[in-house]
């Protein structure tokens, strides 16, 4: 049985070299245009009205969920591998939407500020889930920065909050996104 | 990556699950068994003991629990001969999760005994189900459905013996699901 394993264990290594450098590309634009729709939603709650910054999230996630789920179906089509995890990864997420739900509705929680810091905490544990289930170190990094910027400017500049989270959160997304991109064109 | 070394990554990504599906249900199952009496005898004492009680019979089952958990995976380790490397994930995926518990109810100042216990049990559940479906274990994620749906009924319809309800269903699913995954694992 031991052998088996570990010939299990190279496999397994080797698989998920290949498809890192693979899917590292796609990933990265996902997250570049994660960090559009946060950098854009943000920015319109700080600045505009609020029956206008109402509007600005409702068009920036129709377009900015549109082209994520055009690059999700792409990656799928070009990569055979893809649907089975995809699959799981859908499951997994949808999991942590209808969590914030029942935590919206079961403890609560007011408009405002609350429903943004829900929603970055919640982004921050699945970039850390993420990170650790693949071994890809920088995610987790990602998630931890994301979930302790939210707790900062929650907590110590409230009246700044959207902005900060829309430059620091939103920045550091395509940033990071950025990075994979390239780091997957490298490999 | 061309089709056909993915086709073949695919069937051997198989093979590996279904070989590693029949050996981790029964590992697996350990866990589930003392997370589930760690529940009956924490959520039994919040039921019938002052708060001050209950933190301290919580206490005693976290670190008897724990130590369980770890003297558990360092036998089947040693049982199989070599430390599998899913158990650093493992531990830091709920690891993971205790933060996010631990950040929402400090900055949505989440208070009582209920209201924690409704927290920390919906966050138990909602990592059951992305473990299930993660490394798809059906039978992990139902029962994370089943305890979200049970804690919530419970938190609602009977707060007063919120912490019975959850001793006994909640406790006892846990046990009940991972004795047979242990049996199906064998």
């Amino acid at each position: 049985m031991n052998e088996k394993v570990v010939d299990d264990l190279k496999a397994i290594r080797q698989i998920l070299d290949r498809t890192r450098q693979v899917t590292s590309g796609e990933e990265g634009w996902i997250s570049v245009v994660g960090g559009m729709i946060w950098l854009l939603g943000f920015l319109g709650q700080h600045f505009l009205p609020e029956h206008l910054s109402g509007w600005a999230w409702v068009v920036v996630n129709t377009v900015g969920l549109s082209i994520i789920a055009w690059l999700l179906v792409r990656s799928a089509r070009q990569n055979s591998a893809s649907p089975p995890l995809l699959r799981s990864l859908m499951v997994s997420w949808l999991a942590l939407a209808v969590f914030d739900v029942l935590f919206v509705w079961l403890f609560e929680l007011e408009t405002g500020y609350h429903f943004p810091l829900l929603a970055l905490i919640t982004a921050a544990l699945c970039y850390a889930q993420m990170g650790i289930l693949a071994s890809y170190w920088p995610l987790v990094v990602t998630g931890a920065a994301i979930a302790a910027l939210a707790a900062g400017a929650f907590l110590l500049a409230q009246s700044y909050f959207f902005l900060i989270v829309a430059l620091l959160g939103g920045g550091m997304l395509i940033a990071t996104g950025l990075w994979m991109v390239r780091s997957g064109k490298r490999a | 990556m061309d089709s056909n070394q993915a086709l073949d990554d695919l069937k051997t990504i198989r093979q590996i699950m279904d070989r590693t599906q029949k050996a981790a249900g029964g590992n697996g199952g350990w866990f589930m068994v003392i997370a589930g009496v760690m529940w009956i005898v924490g959520f039994t004492g919040n039921q019938f003991l002052s708060d001050e009680h209950a933190g301290w019979v919580w206490a005693v089952a976290n670190v008897g629990g724990i130590l369980a958990m770890i003297w558990v995976g360092m036998r089947l380790a040693r049982d199989s001969g070599m430390s599998t490397p899913m158990w650093k994930p493992a531990f830091l995926f709920w690891i993971a999760l205790g933060v996010f518990s631990g950040l929402l109810i400090w900055l949505f100042h989440v208070n009582g005994v209920n209201r924690v216990g409704l927290l920390i049990l919906l966050v138990a559940a909602m990592g059951f189900v992305q473990i299930g479906a993660l490394f798809q274990h059906w039978l992990i994620g139902v029962t994370g459905i089943l305890i979200a749906v049970l804690t919530i009924g419970a938190f609602l319809l009977f707060p007063a013996y919120f912490g019975l309800s959850m001793a006994i269903l909640g406790g006892g699913l846990l046990v009940a699901s991972g004795l047979w995954m242990i049996r199906s694992g064998r």
